[in-house]
């Protein structure tokens, strides 16, 4: 199970590296005021939420995977 | 200029897009996360539950030990079987709070990013939306005039390639925005979708433009419905491009049906009670072509008569920037 829990993780984090490529292609594209309001007012805030929850998945992975060492 | 602003309306068209397709992945990665973790709480609380049980009947068994006053080796055994069992459940008991602890901050942060897919996602492609508007009316407006906030060295890249039906559909639409009683919203949903056009890569992709198409389907028969009845009259608009990009996009739409067979039970099932919406728009747009002429004339009656009925807010004699006759030539 823990093997689909990752399958998962990554599946979620390459969704991300894809919307990531699209934001550095379009944003080479545009380059104005209003794409600097766009970065500020919902990229970044955008791109912490999913950091924090990248980082607190990885954080379970690795405690289930503690777990299962031990338990097994 | 038209060159460098249909590469930034690209641009942000693209982004949209993709905002779009990342907020209905990660929801259903996040959702199914969420789901293993809860079955992994719960195989813990299993597991805790059997080495209760252990250590339970090895306290039994030393107890019945004792009380026969079996011999102090056999005693020893059992109680070191006790001690096993007291230490597993008691490791058990550890795991388990480090991984609800764990779980509990994940779902909470989870929790967080969930919200904003859900209502500042949806803030951002409306926010792109209108930027592609002021692009377009930009476009519309300016013409030929030099775009000053263009780099030197872009100014002269004007390799203008063939423009897309969809761009042509949403320079049509935004063009005329002013018609007040039309769902423009969903009209230019229904631009959205034609970018759907390239085939999914993935069953994921399929499930998020399934449903994309399954949140907006009602919506966007009823604009286009809405669109056809209301915009027919509009004599220089180059319908049948715009009813090309229509069957396109419901000819997608099926093709994602047929996909969503192959790969899915449970989606194939669902989509039998989504209408035959191909045919459907056919048949609508034959008829309407068979109404144009009709409109045409009717149009000319209403030009010389006092303005009532539907058109009593839309000021049809006098749109603004007097784009219907002038612009709409664009989009053909």
């Amino acid at each position: 199970m823990i093997a689909i829990l990752k399958q998962h993780a990554a599946s979620f984090d390459e969704s991300w590296k894809r919307l990531g490529r699209q934001w550095q292609i379009s944003s080479e594209q545009w380059l104005d005021e209003v794409r600097q309001a766009f970065d500020q007012q919902y990229w970044q805030p955008l791109e912490q939420q999913v950091g924090l929850t990248e980082r607190e998945l990885q954080k379970v992975v690795e405690v289930i995977e503690q777990a299962m060492v031990s338990l097994r | 200029m038209h060159g460098q602003v249909d590469v930034r309306t690209q641009a942000l068209v693209d982004l949209r897009l993709a905002l779009l397709i990342f907020r209905g992945h990660a929801g259903e990665q996040l959702r199914t996360i969420s789901r293993l973790l809860q079955q992994f709480a719960m195989d813990l609380q299993r597991q805790e539950q059997i080495s209760q049980e252990q250590v339970r009947q090895a306290q039994n068994f030393l107890h019945q030990l004792r009380r026969r006053n079996s011999d102090v080796e056999t005693i020893q055994r059992a109680a070191d079987q006790l001690r096993q069992a007291e230490d597993r459940l008691s490791k058990i008991r550890y795991h388990q709070r480090e991984v609800i602890g764990a779980i509990q901050a994940y779902h909470k942060q989870a929790q967080r990013l969930n919200q904003y897919l859900e209502h500042e996602v949806p803030k951002a492609t409306v926010f792109l939306s209108d930027k592609l508007t002021i692009l377009d009316q930009y476009r519309a407006t300016k013409g030929e005039v030099s775009d000053q906030s263009l780099g030197p060295s872009e100014q002269n890249s004007e390799t203008v390639s063939p423009t897309p039906i969809y761009l042509e559909f949403i320079q049509f639409v935004t063009k005329m925005s002013w018609v007040s009683s039309v769902d423009w919203g969903g009209v230019f949903f229904v631009a959205l979708l034609s970018r759907l056009t390239p085939q999914p890569e993935t069953a994921a992709d399929i499930l998020v433009y399934y449903q994309l198409y399954i949140e907006y389907q009602p919506l966007l028969l009823s604009s286009i419905r809405s669109f056809l009845t209301r915009m027919i009259w509009v004599r220089s608009a180059n319908w049948l491009d715009i009813f090309q990009t229509i069957i396109a996009i419901m000819s997608s739409l099926s093709w994602l049906v047929q996909m969503n067979i192959v790969h899915s039970p449970q989606l194939a099932e669902m989509f039998k009670n989504a209408p035959q919406l191909p045919e459907q728009i056919a048949q609508l747009a034959d008829a309407h072509e068979l109404d144009l002429e009709d409109k045409r004339e009717d149009y000319k009656k209403r030009r010389q008569l006092p303005i009532r009925g539907d058109y009593q807010h839309e000021d049809i004699s006098d749109p603004p920037t007097n784009h219907l006759r002038n612009n709409t030539k664009g989009a053909s």
